[in-house]
Protein backbone atom coordinates (compact mmCIF):
# COMPACT_ATOMS: atom_id res chain seq x y z
CA UNK A 1 0.00 0.00 0.00
CA UNK A 2 1.59 3.24 -1.20
CA UNK A 3 2.30 5.91 1.45
CA UNK A 4 -0.55 8.57 0.70
CA UNK A 5 0.95 11.59 -1.16
CA UNK A 6 1.39 14.91 1.23
CA UNK A 7 -0.44 16.86 -0.94
CA UNK A 8 -3.78 14.51 -0.47
CA UNK A 9 -3.18 14.66 3.04
CA UNK A 10 -2.66 18.45 3.08
CA UNK A 11 -5.95 18.83 1.15
CA UNK A 12 -7.98 16.49 3.58
CA UNK A 13 -6.65 18.08 6.84
CA UNK A 14 -7.67 21.46 5.38
CA UNK A 15 -11.17 20.20 4.01
CA UNK A 16 -11.85 19.45 7.66
CA UNK A 17 -10.59 22.33 9.14
CA UNK A 18 -13.10 24.21 6.88
CA UNK A 19 -15.53 21.93 7.32
CA UNK A 20 -15.52 19.58 10.52
CA UNK A 21 -18.56 17.53 9.01
CA UNK A 22 -16.44 16.52 5.70
CA UNK A 23 -16.39 13.13 5.07
CA UNK A 24 -12.34 13.85 4.19
CA UNK A 25 -11.73 12.48 8.26
CA UNK A 26 -11.72 9.08 6.63
CA UNK A 27 -9.06 8.99 4.00
CA UNK A 28 -7.30 10.96 6.48
CA UNK A 29 -7.97 8.37 9.14
CA UNK A 30 -6.34 5.87 6.89
CA UNK A 31 -3.21 7.90 6.02
CA UNK A 32 -2.71 8.39 9.30
CA UNK A 33 -3.24 4.25 9.88
CA UNK A 34 -1.36 3.58 6.85
CA UNK A 35 1.56 5.78 8.34
CA UNK A 36 1.90 4.13 11.56
CA UNK A 37 -0.54 7.38 13.09
CA UNK A 38 -3.27 5.49 14.82
CA UNK A 39 -4.00 7.34 17.67
CA UNK A 40 -4.63 10.64 15.36
CA UNK A 41 -6.26 7.87 12.89
CA UNK A 42 -8.72 6.95 16.23
CA UNK A 43 -9.09 10.88 17.03
CA UNK A 44 -10.38 11.33 13.16
CA UNK A 45 -12.60 8.19 13.41
CA UNK A 46 -14.30 9.01 16.45
CA UNK A 47 -14.66 12.64 15.90
CA UNK A 48 -16.17 11.65 12.18
CA UNK A 49 -18.29 9.90 13.66
CA UNK A 50 -20.00 12.07 15.91
CA UNK A 51 -20.76 13.29 12.69
CA UNK A 52 -21.51 10.93 10.67
CA UNK A 53 -23.05 7.85 13.24
CA UNK A 54 -23.87 5.93 10.64
CA UNK A 55 -20.95 5.53 8.43
CA UNK A 56 -20.08 1.77 8.14
CA UNK A 57 -16.70 2.29 6.77
CA UNK A 58 -15.78 4.63 9.62
CA UNK A 59 -16.76 1.97 12.19
CA UNK A 60 -15.37 -0.50 10.17
CA UNK A 61 -12.02 1.96 10.32
CA UNK A 62 -12.66 2.13 13.98
CA UNK A 63 -12.83 -1.61 14.62
CA UNK A 64 -9.35 -2.21 12.83
CA UNK A 65 -7.93 0.68 15.04
CA UNK A 66 -9.18 -0.59 18.23
CA UNK A 67 -8.33 -4.38 17.09
CA UNK A 68 -4.73 -3.10 16.00
CA UNK A 69 -4.24 -1.59 19.81
CA UNK A 70 -5.64 -4.46 21.60
CA UNK A 71 -9.25 -3.27 22.48
CA UNK A 72 -11.19 -6.11 21.25
CA UNK A 73 -14.00 -5.51 23.69
CA UNK A 74 -14.30 -1.93 21.73
CA UNK A 75 -13.31 -4.06 17.98
CA UNK A 76 -16.37 -5.95 18.72
CA UNK A 77 -18.59 -2.94 19.36
CA UNK A 78 -17.99 -1.39 16.36
CA UNK A 79 -17.78 -4.72 14.40
CA UNK A 80 -21.78 -4.85 15.92
CA UNK A 81 -22.34 -1.57 14.95
CA UNK A 82 -21.30 -2.65 11.36
CA UNK A 83 -23.36 -5.43 11.06
CA UNK A 84 -26.80 -3.32 12.73
CA UNK A 85 -25.90 -0.78 9.97
CA UNK A 86 -24.70 -3.26 7.32
CA UNK A 87 -25.77 -6.54 8.41
CA UNK A 88 -23.72 -8.53 5.26
CA UNK A 89 -20.69 -6.94 6.18
CA UNK A 90 -18.02 -9.92 6.02
CA UNK A 91 -15.49 -8.49 8.13
CA UNK A 92 -17.52 -8.05 10.59
CA UNK A 93 -19.31 -10.95 10.62
CA UNK A 94 -16.03 -12.67 10.80
CA UNK A 95 -14.60 -10.32 13.40
CA UNK A 96 -17.57 -11.26 15.61
CA UNK A 97 -17.31 -14.70 14.87
CA UNK A 98 -13.81 -15.03 16.01
CA UNK A 99 -14.49 -13.20 19.25
CA UNK A 100 -17.34 -14.89 20.08
CA UNK A 101 -15.06 -18.05 19.45
CA UNK A 102 -12.94 -16.65 21.22
CA UNK A 103 -15.41 -16.06 24.36
CA UNK A 104 -16.23 -19.92 23.79
CA UNK A 105 -19.45 -18.50 22.70
CA UNK A 106 -20.12 -21.77 19.77
CA UNK A 107 -23.66 -20.38 19.08
CA UNK A 108 -23.04 -16.94 18.19
CA UNK A 109 -19.70 -16.84 17.06
CA UNK A 110 -21.89 -19.92 14.36
CA UNK A 111 -24.34 -17.93 13.72
CA UNK A 112 -21.30 -15.27 12.70
CA UNK A 113 -19.34 -16.88 10.62
CA UNK A 114 -22.16 -19.13 8.77
CA UNK A 115 -23.27 -15.77 7.90
CA UNK A 116 -20.18 -14.68 6.77
CA UNK A 117 -19.42 -18.18 4.91
CA UNK A 118 -22.39 -17.23 2.98
CA UNK A 119 -20.29 -14.16 1.77
CA UNK A 120 -17.30 -15.95 1.06
CA UNK A 121 -17.61 -19.48 0.58
CA UNK A 122 -14.24 -19.51 0.11
CA UNK A 123 -12.44 -17.78 2.86
CA UNK A 124 -10.64 -20.32 4.94
CA UNK A 125 -10.44 -19.02 8.04
CA UNK A 126 -14.15 -18.61 8.33
CA UNK A 127 -14.39 -22.72 7.06
CA UNK A 128 -11.61 -23.46 9.43
CA UNK A 129 -13.82 -21.88 12.52
CA UNK A 130 -16.38 -23.55 11.29
CA UNK A 131 -15.39 -26.50 11.00
CA UNK A 132 -13.70 -26.13 14.95
CA UNK A 133 -17.16 -25.33 15.91
CA UNK A 134 -18.20 -28.67 14.62
CA UNK A 135 -15.59 -30.48 16.07
CA UNK A 136 -16.45 -29.06 19.71
CA UNK A 137 -19.76 -29.35 19.18
CA UNK A 138 -19.73 -32.97 18.62
CA UNK A 139 -17.29 -33.61 21.24
CA UNK A 140 -17.23 -30.93 23.55
CA UNK A 141 -16.07 -33.03 26.83
CA UNK A 142 -13.03 -34.62 24.76
CA UNK A 143 -9.59 -32.95 24.90
CA UNK A 144 -8.61 -35.36 22.31
CA UNK A 145 -6.31 -34.40 19.46
CA UNK A 146 -3.34 -36.11 18.20
CA UNK A 147 -1.15 -36.88 21.12
CA UNK A 148 -3.47 -34.55 23.00
CA UNK A 149 -0.27 -32.11 23.57
CA UNK A 150 -1.96 -29.34 24.78
CA UNK A 151 -5.38 -29.91 23.82
CA UNK A 152 -6.70 -28.67 26.77
CA UNK A 153 -10.50 -29.55 28.32
CA UNK A 154 -12.79 -27.50 27.18
CA UNK A 155 -14.73 -27.09 30.30
CA UNK A 156 -16.78 -23.80 29.47
CA UNK A 157 -16.20 -22.11 32.05
CA UNK A 158 -13.62 -19.54 30.53
CA UNK A 159 -13.12 -17.93 27.84
CA UNK A 160 -11.14 -20.84 25.49
CA UNK A 161 -7.94 -18.27 25.28
CA UNK A 162 -8.20 -17.86 28.41
CA UNK A 163 -8.20 -21.41 29.37
CA UNK A 164 -5.69 -22.73 26.84
CA UNK A 165 -3.23 -20.11 27.72
CA UNK A 166 -2.47 -22.15 30.93
CA UNK A 167 -1.27 -25.12 28.63
CA UNK A 168 1.30 -22.75 26.34
CA UNK A 169 4.59 -24.17 27.65
CA UNK A 170 8.01 -23.18 26.94
CA UNK A 171 9.63 -22.26 23.55
CA UNK A 172 10.13 -23.30 20.02
CA UNK A 173 8.65 -22.91 16.86
CA UNK A 174 5.37 -24.18 15.20
CA UNK A 175 5.77 -24.76 11.43
CA UNK A 176 2.30 -23.53 10.69
CA UNK A 177 -0.94 -24.82 11.91
CA UNK A 178 -2.34 -25.59 8.24
CA UNK A 179 0.05 -27.89 8.20
CA UNK A 180 -1.26 -30.30 11.39
CA UNK A 181 -3.08 -32.99 11.03
CA UNK A 182 -6.85 -32.74 11.24
CA UNK A 183 -7.15 -33.96 15.35
CA UNK A 184 -4.47 -31.63 16.19
CA UNK A 185 -6.35 -28.74 14.36
CA UNK A 186 -5.10 -26.25 11.63
CA UNK A 187 -6.18 -24.57 14.23
CA UNK A 188 -5.33 -23.53 17.77
CA UNK A 189 -6.10 -25.66 20.59
CA UNK A 190 -9.13 -23.10 21.92
CA UNK A 191 -11.17 -23.87 19.27
CA UNK A 192 -10.33 -20.17 18.00
CA UNK A 193 -9.05 -20.43 14.22
CA UNK A 194 -5.49 -19.90 13.44
CA UNK A 195 -5.39 -16.48 11.73
CA UNK A 196 -7.39 -14.83 14.48
CA UNK A 197 -5.92 -12.61 17.38
CA UNK A 198 -8.17 -14.69 19.88
CA UNK A 199 -6.77 -17.89 19.09
CA UNK A 200 -4.56 -19.39 21.63
CA UNK A 201 -1.04 -20.57 21.90
CA UNK A 202 0.05 -23.18 21.00
CA UNK A 203 0.99 -26.54 23.03
CA UNK A 204 4.70 -25.98 22.57
CA UNK A 205 5.39 -22.38 22.61
CA UNK A 206 5.90 -20.36 19.96
CA UNK A 207 8.02 -17.76 18.05
CA UNK A 208 7.22 -14.63 16.61
CA UNK A 209 7.33 -14.70 12.93
CA UNK A 210 10.18 -11.58 11.53
CA UNK A 211 9.71 -10.45 15.42
CA UNK A 212 13.55 -9.52 14.40
CA UNK A 213 15.24 -11.25 17.19
CA UNK A 214 14.23 -14.27 16.48
CA UNK A 215 13.61 -15.00 20.53
CA UNK A 216 11.39 -17.16 21.22
CA UNK A 217 8.33 -14.93 23.32
CA UNK A 218 7.36 -15.74 26.78
CA UNK A 219 4.25 -16.94 27.22
CA UNK A 220 1.86 -15.75 29.17
CA UNK A 221 -0.58 -17.77 31.72
CA UNK A 222 -3.69 -16.95 32.21
CA UNK A 223 -4.04 -14.00 29.54
CA UNK A 224 -5.78 -14.65 26.65
CA UNK A 225 -3.80 -15.21 23.52
CA UNK A 226 -3.31 -14.06 20.28
CA UNK A 227 -2.21 -15.18 17.17
CA UNK A 228 0.40 -13.86 14.37
CA UNK A 229 0.16 -14.94 10.93
CA UNK A 230 3.10 -15.98 9.30
CA UNK A 231 3.39 -13.17 6.91
CA UNK A 232 5.71 -15.13 4.80
CA UNK A 233 7.93 -16.33 7.93
CA UNK A 234 11.06 -18.39 6.84
CA UNK A 235 9.67 -21.86 8.66
CA UNK A 236 6.46 -22.29 7.31
CA UNK A 237 6.06 -24.61 4.83
CA UNK A 238 3.05 -24.26 2.26
CA UNK A 239 -0.49 -24.79 3.74
CA UNK A 240 -2.10 -28.00 3.04
CA UNK A 241 -5.38 -30.02 3.83
CA UNK A 242 -7.90 -27.79 5.57
CA UNK A 243 -6.20 -24.95 5.29
CA UNK A 244 -6.25 -23.96 1.37
CA UNK A 245 -2.93 -22.53 0.43
CA UNK A 246 -3.29 -18.66 -0.26
CA UNK A 247 -6.35 -18.45 0.90
CA UNK A 248 -7.70 -14.53 1.80
CA UNK A 249 -4.96 -13.23 4.42
CA UNK A 250 -3.27 -16.61 5.04
CA UNK A 251 0.31 -16.60 4.51
CA UNK A 252 1.67 -19.48 2.31
CA UNK A 253 3.05 -21.17 5.68
CA UNK A 254 0.35 -20.93 7.66
CA UNK A 255 -0.01 -18.75 10.62
CA UNK A 256 1.92 -18.94 13.91
CA UNK A 257 1.10 -18.26 17.38
CA UNK A 258 2.68 -15.76 19.84
CA UNK A 259 1.17 -15.08 23.31
CA UNK A 260 -0.80 -11.92 23.34
CA UNK A 261 0.14 -8.99 25.72
CA UNK A 262 -2.53 -6.62 27.14
CA UNK A 263 -2.55 -3.91 24.79
CA UNK A 264 -1.55 -1.11 27.90
CA UNK A 265 1.94 -2.90 28.07
CA UNK A 266 3.37 -3.47 24.36
CA UNK A 267 5.57 -0.60 23.40
CA UNK A 268 5.42 1.07 19.91
CA UNK A 269 8.36 -0.93 19.12
CA UNK A 270 7.17 -3.98 19.67
CA UNK A 271 5.38 -5.76 16.76
CA UNK A 272 1.51 -6.30 16.79
CA UNK A 273 -0.64 -8.78 17.29
CA UNK A 274 -2.73 -9.17 13.78
CA UNK A 275 -4.82 -11.77 12.08
CA UNK A 276 -4.50 -13.51 9.04
CA UNK A 277 -7.29 -11.42 7.35
CA UNK A 278 -5.74 -7.65 8.45
CA UNK A 279 -4.70 -5.88 5.12
CA UNK A 280 -1.02 -5.75 4.29
CA UNK A 281 -0.45 -1.98 4.77
CA UNK A 282 0.41 -2.31 8.62
CA UNK A 283 3.80 0.25 8.86
CA UNK A 284 4.40 -1.42 12.30
CA UNK A 285 4.12 -5.31 11.46
CA UNK A 286 7.68 -6.40 10.77
CA UNK A 287 8.69 -10.10 8.97
CA UNK A 288 9.05 -10.61 5.13
CA UNK A 289 6.61 -9.63 2.77
CA UNK A 290 3.90 -11.97 2.58
CA UNK A 291 4.17 -14.29 -0.49
CA UNK A 292 1.58 -13.73 -3.10
CA UNK A 293 -1.68 -14.68 -2.52
CA UNK A 294 -3.12 -16.18 -5.33
CA UNK A 295 -6.61 -16.01 -3.79
CA UNK A 296 -9.19 -14.61 -6.01
CA UNK A 297 -10.59 -12.12 -3.21
CA UNK A 298 -7.07 -10.04 -3.58
CA UNK A 299 -6.25 -9.53 -7.41
CA UNK A 300 -3.21 -6.97 -6.64
CA UNK A 301 -1.91 -5.56 -3.58
CA UNK A 302 -2.28 -2.03 -4.85
CA UNK A 303 -6.11 -2.87 -6.04
CA UNK A 304 -7.80 -4.75 -2.64
CA UNK A 305 -11.10 -6.02 -2.96
CA UNK A 306 -13.98 -6.14 -0.46
CA UNK A 307 -13.31 -9.52 0.01
CA UNK A 308 -9.14 -8.76 1.12
CA UNK A 309 -9.97 -6.59 3.10
CA UNK A 310 -11.47 -4.34 5.55
CA UNK A 311 -11.21 -0.46 4.52
CA UNK A 312 -7.66 0.31 4.52
CA UNK A 313 -6.56 3.36 3.08
CA UNK A 314 -7.30 6.71 1.00
CA UNK A 315 -9.16 7.03 -1.95
CA UNK A 316 -9.73 3.33 -2.72
CA UNK A 317 -10.70 2.41 -6.17
CA UNK A 318 -13.94 0.97 -7.10
CA UNK A 319 -14.61 -2.50 -5.29
CA UNK A 320 -13.61 -5.22 -7.68
CA UNK A 321 -16.05 -7.79 -7.18
CA UNK A 322 -15.08 -11.46 -7.07
CA UNK A 323 -16.67 -12.97 -9.65
CA UNK A 324 -17.38 -16.49 -7.54
CA UNK A 325 -19.52 -14.23 -5.47
CA UNK A 326 -21.96 -13.07 -8.94
CA UNK A 327 -22.02 -16.65 -9.82
CA UNK A 328 -23.04 -17.86 -6.05
CA UNK A 329 -25.90 -20.23 -6.68
CA UNK A 330 -27.94 -18.72 -3.56
CA UNK A 331 -29.22 -15.44 -5.87
CA UNK A 332 -32.67 -16.16 -7.59
CA UNK A 333 -32.13 -14.31 -10.71
CA UNK A 334 -35.72 -13.08 -10.46
CA UNK A 335 -35.34 -10.17 -7.36
CA UNK A 336 -39.27 -10.83 -6.39
CA UNK A 337 -38.32 -14.13 -5.23
CA UNK A 338 -34.96 -12.92 -3.62
CA UNK A 339 -36.75 -13.52 -0.03
CA UNK A 340 -38.46 -16.75 -1.05
CA UNK A 341 -37.04 -19.00 1.08
CA UNK A 342 -38.50 -16.67 4.17
CA UNK A 343 -41.49 -16.20 2.76
CA UNK A 344 -42.42 -19.56 1.81
CA UNK A 345 -43.92 -20.67 5.17
CA UNK A 346 -45.71 -18.76 8.41
CA UNK A 347 -47.27 -15.53 8.97
CA UNK A 348 -44.91 -13.40 6.78
CA UNK A 349 -46.92 -10.84 4.33
CA UNK A 350 -43.81 -10.71 2.20
CA UNK A 351 -40.61 -8.72 2.52
CA UNK A 352 -39.11 -5.49 0.49
CA UNK A 353 -35.36 -4.82 -0.05
CA UNK A 354 -35.63 -0.53 -0.74
CA UNK A 355 -33.29 1.79 -1.88
CA UNK A 356 -32.34 5.08 -0.65
CA UNK A 357 -35.19 6.55 -2.86
CA UNK A 358 -37.77 4.18 -1.52
CA UNK A 359 -38.15 1.84 -4.70
CA UNK A 360 -38.48 -1.52 -4.20
CA UNK A 361 -35.11 -3.34 -5.33
CA UNK A 362 -36.07 -7.01 -4.74
CA UNK A 363 -38.66 -9.05 -2.97
CA UNK A 364 -42.38 -8.37 -2.64
CA UNK A 365 -45.52 -8.16 -0.22
CA UNK A 366 -48.62 -10.37 -0.32
CA UNK A 367 -52.11 -9.30 1.27
CA UNK A 368 -52.88 -6.79 -0.79
CA UNK A 369 -50.25 -4.39 0.88
CA UNK A 370 -49.07 -1.33 -1.07
CA UNK A 371 -45.26 -2.09 -1.46
CA UNK A 372 -44.87 1.08 -3.68
CA UNK A 373 -46.51 2.80 -1.88
CA UNK A 374 -44.51 1.42 1.34
CA UNK A 375 -41.87 1.81 -0.03
CA UNK A 376 -42.26 5.85 -0.95
CA UNK A 377 -43.56 6.76 2.19
CA UNK A 378 -41.15 4.76 4.69
CA UNK A 379 -37.88 6.87 3.80
CA UNK A 380 -39.95 10.06 5.44
CA UNK A 381 -40.36 7.42 8.78
CA UNK A 382 -36.89 6.18 8.42
CA UNK A 383 -35.15 10.32 8.30
CA UNK A 384 -37.07 11.24 11.71
CA UNK A 385 -35.71 7.81 13.14
CA UNK A 386 -32.27 8.30 12.09
CA UNK A 387 -33.08 11.93 13.68
CA UNK A 388 -34.33 10.63 16.77
CA UNK A 389 -31.40 8.70 17.40
CA UNK A 390 -28.68 11.45 16.51
CA UNK A 391 -30.46 14.08 18.84
CA UNK A 392 -30.80 11.66 21.54
CA UNK A 393 -27.40 10.67 21.27
CA UNK A 394 -27.92 6.94 21.39
CA UNK A 395 -25.74 6.33 18.27
CA UNK A 396 -26.47 3.99 15.07
CA UNK A 397 -30.07 2.98 14.70
CA UNK A 398 -30.51 -0.69 13.42
CA UNK A 399 -34.19 -1.46 13.94
CA UNK A 400 -37.42 0.35 13.59
CA UNK A 401 -40.68 -1.68 14.26
CA UNK A 402 -43.84 -0.71 13.25
CA UNK A 403 -47.52 -2.46 14.25
CA UNK A 404 -50.81 -1.64 12.98
CA UNK A 405 -54.02 -3.54 13.81
CA UNK A 406 -53.13 -5.93 10.80
CA UNK A 407 -49.43 -5.91 10.30
CA UNK A 408 -46.23 -5.93 11.93
CA UNK A 409 -43.33 -4.34 9.86
CA UNK A 410 -39.35 -4.68 10.90
CA UNK A 411 -37.13 -2.26 8.96
CA UNK A 412 -33.45 -2.80 9.04
CA UNK A 413 -30.85 -0.75 7.18
CA UNK A 414 -28.68 -2.51 4.74
CA UNK A 415 -25.22 -1.24 3.43
CA UNK A 416 -25.73 1.99 4.90
CA UNK A 417 -28.41 3.20 2.25
CA UNK A 418 -30.98 0.52 1.73
CA UNK A 419 -33.57 -1.02 3.42
CA UNK A 420 -35.21 -4.67 4.32
CA UNK A 421 -38.24 -4.52 5.30
CA UNK A 422 -40.50 -7.43 6.90
CA UNK A 423 -44.13 -7.66 6.82
CA UNK A 424 -45.80 -10.04 8.98
CA UNK A 425 -49.37 -10.61 10.01
CA UNK A 426 -50.36 -9.14 13.28
CA UNK A 427 -50.70 -12.37 15.08
CA UNK A 428 -46.91 -13.43 14.35
CA UNK A 429 -45.03 -13.59 17.45
CA UNK A 430 -42.78 -9.94 17.88
CA UNK A 431 -39.58 -12.23 18.03
CA UNK A 432 -40.26 -14.44 15.37
CA UNK A 433 -40.79 -11.51 13.38
CA UNK A 434 -37.42 -9.74 14.58
CA UNK A 435 -35.32 -12.76 13.89
CA UNK A 436 -37.08 -13.12 10.53
CA UNK A 437 -35.91 -9.52 9.40
CA UNK A 438 -32.26 -9.97 10.49
CA UNK A 439 -32.16 -13.18 8.22
CA UNK A 440 -34.11 -11.04 5.47
CA UNK A 441 -31.06 -8.24 6.32
CA UNK A 442 -28.54 -10.98 5.56
CA UNK A 443 -29.82 -12.26 2.49
CA UNK A 444 -30.38 -8.34 1.51
CA UNK A 445 -27.05 -7.45 2.30
CA UNK A 446 -25.29 -10.17 0.17
CA UNK A 447 -27.79 -8.86 -2.68
CA UNK A 448 -27.05 -5.49 -2.65
CA UNK A 449 -23.24 -6.23 -2.28
CA UNK A 450 -22.92 -7.94 -5.67
CA UNK A 451 -25.69 -5.55 -7.41
CA UNK A 452 -25.07 -2.28 -5.66
CA UNK B 1 -53.39 18.32 32.95
CA UNK B 2 -55.22 14.78 33.88
CA UNK B 3 -54.91 12.35 36.26
CA UNK B 4 -55.14 10.01 33.93
CA UNK B 5 -52.58 10.74 32.04
CA UNK B 6 -49.78 11.16 34.83
CA UNK B 7 -50.65 7.72 36.36
CA UNK B 8 -50.06 6.49 32.57
CA UNK B 9 -46.62 8.20 32.47
CA UNK B 10 -45.79 7.85 36.43
CA UNK B 11 -46.87 3.52 35.89
CA UNK B 12 -44.59 3.58 32.66
CA UNK B 13 -41.75 5.00 33.79
CA UNK B 14 -41.53 3.15 36.82
CA UNK B 15 -41.18 -0.49 34.61
CA UNK B 16 -37.66 -1.66 34.90
CA UNK B 17 -35.37 -0.29 31.38
CA UNK B 18 -37.43 2.67 31.10
CA UNK B 19 -35.89 5.87 31.85
CA UNK B 20 -38.74 8.41 30.85
CA UNK B 21 -42.05 8.11 29.52
CA UNK B 22 -44.08 11.31 28.21
CA UNK B 23 -47.86 11.57 26.79
CA UNK B 24 -47.56 14.13 23.89
CA UNK B 25 -49.76 15.43 21.24
CA UNK B 26 -48.96 13.28 18.37
CA UNK B 27 -50.14 16.60 16.07
CA UNK B 28 -48.03 19.36 17.96
CA UNK B 29 -45.44 17.33 19.48
CA UNK B 30 -45.66 18.99 22.87
CA UNK B 31 -45.41 17.26 26.14
CA UNK B 32 -49.17 16.66 28.01
CA UNK B 33 -47.50 14.73 31.11
CA UNK B 34 -43.80 13.44 31.38
CA UNK B 35 -41.83 11.72 33.88
CA UNK B 36 -38.02 12.16 32.85
CA UNK B 37 -34.77 12.32 34.14
CA UNK B 38 -33.74 16.23 34.30
CA UNK B 39 -31.22 15.41 31.65
CA UNK B 40 -33.73 15.04 29.28
CA UNK B 41 -35.22 17.28 27.50
CA UNK B 42 -38.85 16.46 27.40
CA UNK B 43 -40.04 19.34 24.57
CA UNK B 44 -37.15 17.40 22.07
CA UNK B 45 -38.19 13.88 22.37
CA UNK B 46 -41.86 15.17 21.80
CA UNK B 47 -41.58 17.00 18.89
CA UNK B 48 -38.92 13.83 18.15
CA UNK B 49 -41.57 10.96 18.97
CA UNK B 50 -44.33 12.91 17.21
CA UNK B 51 -42.32 13.24 14.18
CA UNK B 52 -41.78 9.57 13.85
CA UNK B 53 -45.36 8.43 14.83
CA UNK B 54 -46.89 10.78 12.40
CA UNK B 55 -44.62 9.95 9.57
CA UNK B 56 -44.73 5.88 10.29
CA UNK B 57 -48.62 6.34 10.60
CA UNK B 58 -48.28 7.88 6.97
CA UNK B 59 -46.02 5.22 5.84
CA UNK B 60 -48.85 2.16 7.42
CA UNK B 61 -51.81 4.08 6.19
CA UNK B 62 -50.55 4.63 2.85
CA UNK B 63 -49.57 0.74 2.58
CA UNK B 64 -53.39 -0.06 3.61
CA UNK B 65 -51.91 -1.55 6.81
CA UNK B 66 -54.47 0.24 8.56
CA UNK B 67 -53.96 2.64 11.61
CA UNK B 68 -50.45 2.38 13.30
CA UNK B 69 -50.18 1.49 17.23
CA UNK B 70 -46.31 1.25 17.86
CA UNK B 71 -43.51 2.25 16.87
CA UNK B 72 -40.46 1.34 18.18
CA UNK B 73 -36.75 2.27 17.16
CA UNK B 74 -33.74 0.45 18.33
CA UNK B 75 -30.13 2.11 18.42
CA UNK B 76 -26.49 1.53 19.93
CA UNK B 77 -27.84 3.02 22.69
CA UNK B 78 -31.38 2.59 23.25
CA UNK B 79 -34.93 2.64 22.49
CA UNK B 80 -37.46 4.66 22.02
CA UNK B 81 -41.22 2.99 21.64
CA UNK B 82 -44.09 5.39 20.98
CA UNK B 83 -47.52 3.79 21.39
CA UNK B 84 -50.61 5.46 19.89
CA UNK B 85 -53.46 6.80 21.83
CA UNK B 86 -55.65 8.84 19.22
CA UNK B 87 -54.31 12.42 19.00
CA UNK B 88 -52.05 11.42 21.93
CA UNK B 89 -49.11 9.13 21.64
CA UNK B 90 -47.34 7.39 24.86
CA UNK B 91 -43.44 7.99 24.74
CA UNK B 92 -40.87 5.50 26.51
CA UNK B 93 -37.19 5.75 26.49
CA UNK B 94 -35.71 2.21 27.11
CA UNK B 95 -32.31 1.35 27.87
CA UNK B 96 -30.92 -0.98 25.05
CA UNK B 97 -31.03 -4.03 28.21
CA UNK B 98 -34.45 -3.32 29.17
CA UNK B 99 -37.80 -5.75 29.40
CA UNK B 100 -38.74 -4.87 25.59
CA UNK B 101 -41.64 -7.52 26.01
CA UNK B 102 -42.99 -6.06 29.13
CA UNK B 103 -42.78 -2.29 28.18
CA UNK B 104 -44.61 -2.86 25.17
CA UNK B 105 -46.94 -4.27 27.12
CA UNK B 106 -46.97 -1.84 29.61
CA UNK B 107 -46.75 1.06 27.37
CA UNK B 108 -50.01 -0.44 25.21
CA UNK B 109 -51.81 -0.14 28.59
CA UNK B 110 -50.76 3.03 29.14
CA UNK B 111 -51.62 3.68 25.72
CA UNK B 112 -55.42 2.69 26.66
CA UNK B 113 -55.60 4.44 29.86
CA UNK B 114 -54.95 7.87 27.62
CA UNK B 115 -57.18 6.68 25.22
CA UNK B 116 -59.94 6.24 28.14
CA UNK B 117 -59.41 9.54 29.54
CA UNK B 118 -59.40 11.10 26.52
CA UNK B 119 -62.85 9.49 25.92
CA UNK B 120 -64.31 10.33 28.95
CA UNK B 121 -63.75 14.06 28.67
CA UNK B 122 -59.97 14.68 30.35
Amino acid sequence: MKTPAPADLHRWSEELARNPASLAFLPLARAYRRMGRRDLAMQLCLRGLEYHPTHVEAHALLALLYFEAGERAKAADEWATVLRLKPGNFEALRGMGFRHLEQGDLGKARQHLERAALIRPDDATVQEALRLIRQREAAPAHSGGAGGAGRARDTGTRPAASRLAKSSTGAGTRAGSATQPPTAGSSTPGGVPAGHPGAAAPPRGAVKAGAGSGAPVESRPARPQSVRPAAGGPAGPPATGAQPAGSPGMGTGGPRFVPGRPSGTRSRSEPRFRPAWLPDDQPSTPGPPRPAAPAPARHEPSTPTRAAAPPSGGPQPPPTRPARVVESPALPPDPTRLFETLTGSGPLLGVLLLDRRGLVLAGGLSGGVQADELGANLGGAIDEAIRTATHLELGAWWGLTLETGQAVLQVRPVDGDALVVVAAERSAPAGWVMRAADHAATIAGRFVEVFS
Amino acid sequence: MSDAYRDAVIRLSHVPGVSGAMVVDAVAGVAVAQELTPDVSGTAIGALAGALFGRSAQATEGAGLGELDVVQLRADGGHVLVAGAGSLIVVALLADDAQIGRVRMEAQHSAALVRQAMETGF
